[in-house]
């Protein structure tokens, strides 16, 4: 099942559920988000982007930057690549873990939630897409723990990127392994199809598609096959810019930018390639992976 | 007995260092020009601790404002020469040009112009939008900063720019050892679209950036770099801006010279001077 495709009853499922968690978490800034309506001189999103409204709706538009978060990055239309950025041991824990759980998952992401109380950060996972069950209660402890511990220290680095820090409030966090179904597309980006990071309800659920940007987008490669090289690219009417897929390297950039991923799909099921996503957000966006559940028998 | 690097006394100088230790890194392979018996510093004599955020690289576009890019890109062209300078601050004050450098042909109101310009875009960079790399900004002894127009004269071993790092060069070529700088940072005041190649590449990170107009990439000064071969018809210009953030005064004889500043002294440990 894709997005694509995705039966009506799970989208009015979604929605519902949608409904359920803004009106108990909806901050001001979101509600505002949320009730505005697209018009129709907003810019269009990137020709090359993969765009889908679950909802059958017109044509998505760009929020203009008033709605946007640009005034919270230190810099925009850029990227920063961060090297050896988890401490080894700690690592190799997490590419483990995730070899194990893309086993047992055939590839599907955990996503995680960070929410921020008085500047403090908690993260947590999203118990409907994979239970102990599913998982196992070992596996899902250490995953948690791993997952949380890696989050933090992300954390660390996208922080001071930010003014003022504390307007990060939430972090949608998730784990992308091996070429899974929905990543799988033609063209240039024949890994990852060219997208951008944002807010997913408005961009799949919304009555009117829009398109509004986390603060930022960053990327942990855990495990790349040696023998195969992958790339981040940044669309050429965009930033024009590859970044090279390395163990243990953070890539931070500016979620506006079209971007999308160009290698051999990876399929020896210990060997696949693997990635940490984090969108932060200052408003608690909904994830399409929080909204819908997968199937994963 | 020798010392090891963790066993120096914490306020030894760069100047104080009297052996090369063979245990200490050697430099990476693609350098270009090495001897058996270079060697990296330990950690102990580098910049680590100044630096917010390591082992980095970042490439930022729209560094400059239309008209600012403009403004610099006609101050240079004036004058067709680099001038290298140096930028200083009091505490957090803005960096400002620290003599005039050497151009002849050139008005000192030209020259004045293209250093206020340049200063503008280490400004835009260290104490705005990438003030945040800095650990202890008020450790940054100074930068220099340098505009390069072309390829280098020879001896670039196949490249536009041979694989080099970003260090003190007194220290290179006088004892052999690299201390690098905290950041180092090419700022592309003007890249001809016909110039075909031109990468800043990065052996160590397997990474390249693609040179583009107003593209700033700032960099780990530990990291070795080259520039790519690049392909373009000779009126076609890849003008480049790079500076270098330091955190002591380091010597830069081709600064000296072009300020009419250059005497060697015989003790040199004012100049080296500098404490972990």
């Amino acid at each position: 099942m894709t997005k694509e495709n995705a039966p009506t009853s799970n989208i009015s499922q979604a929605v519902k559920k949608a409904q359920a968690l803004l009106a108990e978490h909806a901050t001001p800034l979101q509600r505002q988000l949320y009730s505005t309506r697209i018009d129709p001189n907003w810019a269009p999103i990137s020709p090359v982007a993969k765009f889908r409204s679950l909802t059958g709706h017109a044509q998505a538009r760009i929020m203009p930057e008033p709605l946007q978060a640009g005034h919270h990055r230190c810099f925009n239309r850029g990227v920063m690549v961060i090297d050896d950025v988890i401490p080894t041991a700690e690592f190799h824990e997490l590419g483990e873990l995730t070899q194990a759980m893309a086993y047992i998952t055939k590839g599907w992401s955990r996503p995680s939630t960070v929410c921020c109380d008085n500047n403090k950060y908690f993260t947590k996972p999203f118990p409907d897409q994979f239970s102990s069950d599913d998982l196992g209660y070992e596996l899902t402890t250490q995953l948690n723990a791993v997952l949380d511990r890696t989050i933090r220290t992300l954390l660390n680095f996208l922080l001071p990127l930010t003014q003022p820090p504390e307007a990060i409030i939430h972090c949608n966090a998730w784990i992308n392994t091996g070429p899974i179904g929905l990543n799988a597309t033609t063209g240039q980006c024949n890994y990852h199809f060219w997208h951008y990071d944002s807010d997913e309800y408005l961009e799949f659920f919304h009555p009117e598609p829009m398109v509004r940007f986390p603060v930022w987008g960053a990327i942990l490669y855990i495990h790349q096959p040696a023998d195969l090289s992958h790339y981040t690219c940044f669309e050429a009417d965009g930033l024009n810019q590859n970044i090279r897929a390395q163990p243990n390297r953070l890539v931070i950039f500016d979620p506006s930018l079209v971007h999308g991923v160009v290698g051999p799909p990876t399929l020896e099921e210990n060997n696949l390639r693997s990635i940490l996503v984090i969108n932060a957000w200052d408003y608690p966006a909904l994830d399409h992976g929080t909204l819908v559940n997968h199937d994963t028998t | 007995m020798s010392v090891l690097p963790d066993q120096l006394p914490p306020q030894t100088a760069l100047w104080d260092i009297q052996k090369v230790h063979h245990s200490w890194a050697l430099p990476h392979q693609d350098l270009a020009f090495r001897s058996p018996e270079s060697r990296i510093l330990p950690d102990i004599y580098q910049a680590n601790a100044l630096r917010a955020v390591e082992r980095c690289l970042i490439v930022h576009d729209g560094l400059l404002a239309a008209d600012e890019l403009a403004d610099l890109q006609q101050a240079y062209a004036d004058l067709h020469v680099g001038v290298s300078s140096r930028f200083q601050r009091c505490a957090r004050d803005p960096f400002m040009a620290v003599g005039t450098g050497g151009a002849p042909q050139a008005s000192t109101e030209q020259i004045k112009r293209l250093q206020m310009a340049k200063a503008l875009v280490i400004n835009r960079i260290w104490n705005g939008r990438f003030a945040f790399l800095l650990k202890k900004p008020e450790q940054v002894n100074h930068i220099d900063a340098w505009i390069n127009d072309g390829p280098l004269s020879d001896g670039q071993k196949g490249r536009y720019h041979f694989t080099h790092y970003d260090c003190d060069e007194y220290l290179e070529f006088s004892k052999g050892l690299f201390r690098f700088a905290v950041y180092a940072a090419v700022f592309y005041l003007n890249v001809d679209p016909q110039v075909d190649g031109g990468c800043l590449w990065f052996p160590e990170l397997g990474q390249a950036v693609i040179p583009a107009t107003n593209r700033v990439a700032i960099f780990d000064a530990r990291y070795a770099h080259s520039v790519l071969p690049a392909s373009a018809p000779s009126s076609a210009k890849r003008v480049v801006l790079t500076m270098n953030v330091w955190d002591y005064a380091t010597r830069n004889e081709r600064i000296e010279l072009e300020s009419g500043i250059l005497g060697y002294v015989q003790n040199r440990r004012d100049e080296l001077e500098w404490h972990p």
